[in-house]
């Protein structure tokens, strides 16, 4: 039995680390919408002056376009090279599979300042590729772990034999993967790939060593703007990061429950795990 | 295992491994061959020794260990309340409520620290507040409180998801049979589910320390120059004063003083026996 004043007591400290969460983000809407001049809330009415403002900058919108790309390209690869390593750690035991494991999952132990830093000086020293190459480069080494770990997860309920019963009846390999495997792996593919989207798309660590003067993503553009001046703007920009954020958390959650994903449980729904 | 099944799970890997080996260990190499021999003549542990022996950088890794504890001891407070009250409710609020806590870690750190940034700034949202009611502006951007306030709020989801983990596994029965036997709540707590929630303590109180000591966009736009971390330190030698030796190797310090003391934790905690901790 939970005792009331227990449930009551936990449930005000729940409520009160939700304002805290959300709190910031709220505000930050509430700016967006100011129609003052300057960082404050709409106490001089409502506007969107500043999203007005923000599709007039053609910096903001060309770092948007490049931030989409690079994750778009970022997440292809990256769950090609991802799931076929998920699919041998998972089906097979095999010698080297550990160290195979480690790895893919590198990446997630270094400080990204150091990766961002490793990437600048190798592509400085081999003297090809800007901005764009670099950046493509090092979001893939980032999102490489997550599809790993998400794709591997939600295989461990597959059944091979299955696979192994459409090669008996004369499928090709290609043909028994993309008929057999692949619609039934395809939930953890696609929510692995959407949280790698994500990961690409929000990434300042790395990307801050990498960008040029000519090519931003969107949160670098919007740390350098933030830094240098301090405008409802940034506000604006910054909704409009969490809304498009928003839009594949959700896609997430349809799928598998954002939680699970983050807790590593994906794939438990499936009764033969 | 027979040879072919060794081969089809190597060739299945090996794009991946590629990949990986040019563009991820190849440029680490070269990293800490230009902080182990920065003219390219001879390798030597001089550089690492310079910027471990300056007395700045003594100040910038004690203070980027000491946000990182307190970023971590706070979390830990504030978070075990929430992940208690998650086995108290049902599975919709359950949800909700993981939502907002977790929903957050799916946006970038940059705008999600830029709100801290407009509510403390010095004619920010709460020093408006202030003026508004007649109190002088309080300076509140660009010291350490600033920075760990920013810190426990990017870094909060990982904590609330691993106690929650381990939490959420302790057996009802457990209660039970304490109460049977006459426990009172508070000392069910502490011996039922203080113990038992301590994997998901170590592994939600590591993540947070490993992700605070090696944040970059937090400190730097919360703390500003003043409060400077190691990461900071290793952008500014990087790109500011393009002196990549020097930043090669205050990252591998980083890196070195992080990894030296998850190991030192895990062994302590899992007494001699070593955990894989990222889930």
């Amino acid at each position: 039995m939970i005792p009331n004043a227990e449930r009551l007591i936990l449930g005000a400290w729940t409520a009160l680390i939700c304002v805290f969460m959300l709190g910031p983000l709220v505000v930050m809407f509430a700016i967006s919408v100011t129609a003052s001049g300057y960082i404050s809330l709409p106490y001089e009415g409502i506007s969107l002056r500043w999203y007005h403002d923000m599709l007039r900058q053609t910096v903001f919108i060309d770092a948007a376009i490049n931030s989409v790309v690079l994750a778009l390209q970022a997440t292809a690869i990256s769950v090609v090279l991802g799931t076929a390593t998920a699919i041998a750690v998972t089906r097979y035991r095999f010698p080297g599979r550990g160290i195979i494991l480690m790895l893919a999952g590198a990446p997630l132990f270094v400080p990204l300042v150091m990766t961002g830093l490793a990437i600048l000086i190798f592509f400085s020293a081999i003297g090809i590729g800007g901005p764009a190459e670099r950046l493509l480069v090092a979001h893939i080494c980032l999102t490489l772990p997550y599809i790993v770990r998400m794709v591997s997860v939600s295989l461990a309920g597959f059944d091979w034999n299955q696979e192994a019963a459409a090669l008996n009846l004369g499928a090709s390999r290609l043909r028994a993967f993309v008929e057999v495997t692949l619609p039934q792996i395809l939930p953890g593919v696609i929510a692995g790939a959407a949280f790698a989207f994500i990961i690409s798309f929000d990434d300042v660590g790395i990307s801050i060593f990498l960008t040029g003067a000519a090519y931003k993503t969107l949160p670098v553009e919007l740390y350098a703007f933030a830094a240098f001046d301090l405008t409802p703007m940034i506000a604006a920009v910054s909704v409009a990061m969490i809304l498009f954020s928003a839009a594949f958390v959700l896609l997430i959650e349809r799928l598998f429950g954002v939680q699970k994903v983050l807790a590593g449980e994906v794939g438990t729904k499936n009764p033969a795990a | 295992m027979d040879r072919a099944t060794t081969r089809a799970a190597w060739l299945l890997c090996l794009p991946m491994l590629v990949f990986l080996g040019i563009f991820f260990v190849v440029p680490v190499g070269q990293m800490l061959g230009l902080a182990l021999s920065p003219k390219g003549e001879g390798y030597s542990f001089d550089l690492i020794i310079t910027v471990v022996s300056d007395p700045f950088y003594q100040r910038v890794a004690i203070r980027t260990l000491r946000i990182s504890l307190i970023t971590t001891v706070i979390s830990v407070i504030i978070a075990y309340p929430v992940a208690l009250h998650l086995r108290n409710v049902g599975p919709r609020w359950q949800s909700a409520i993981i939502l907002v806590m977790v929903s957050p870690l799916l946006t970038s750190v940059v705008v999600r620290t830029l709100a801290w940034v407009v509510l403390l700034s010095q004619r920010g949202i709460l020093n408006q507040a202030f003026t508004g009611v007649g109190l002088p502006p309080m300076r509140m951007l660009y010291v350490e409180g600033a920075v760990i306030l920013g810190l426990v709020h990017v870094f909060f989801g990982y904590m609330v998801v691993s106690l929650m983990t381990s939490i959420r596994k302790i057996d009802e029965n457990l209660y039970t049979a304490a109460a049977n036997l006459g426990a009172s709540r508070w000392r069910q707590h502490l011996e039922i589910t203080l113990p038992l929630s301590l994997p998901g303590v170590l592994t939600g109180a590591l993540l947070v320390f490993i992700l605070s000591a090696s944040a970059y966009a937090t400190p730097s736009l919360l703390g500003g120059l003043r409060i400077s971390m190691l990461a900071v330190e290793v952008f500014n030698q990087a790109i500011t004063y393009f002196n990549w030796p020097e930043a090669a190797a205050i990252s591998i310090v980083l890196f070195v003083v992080i990894a030296a003391i998850v190991w030192l934790v895990t062994r302590v905690a899992e007494g001699g026996k070593r955990k894989v901790i990222f889930q």
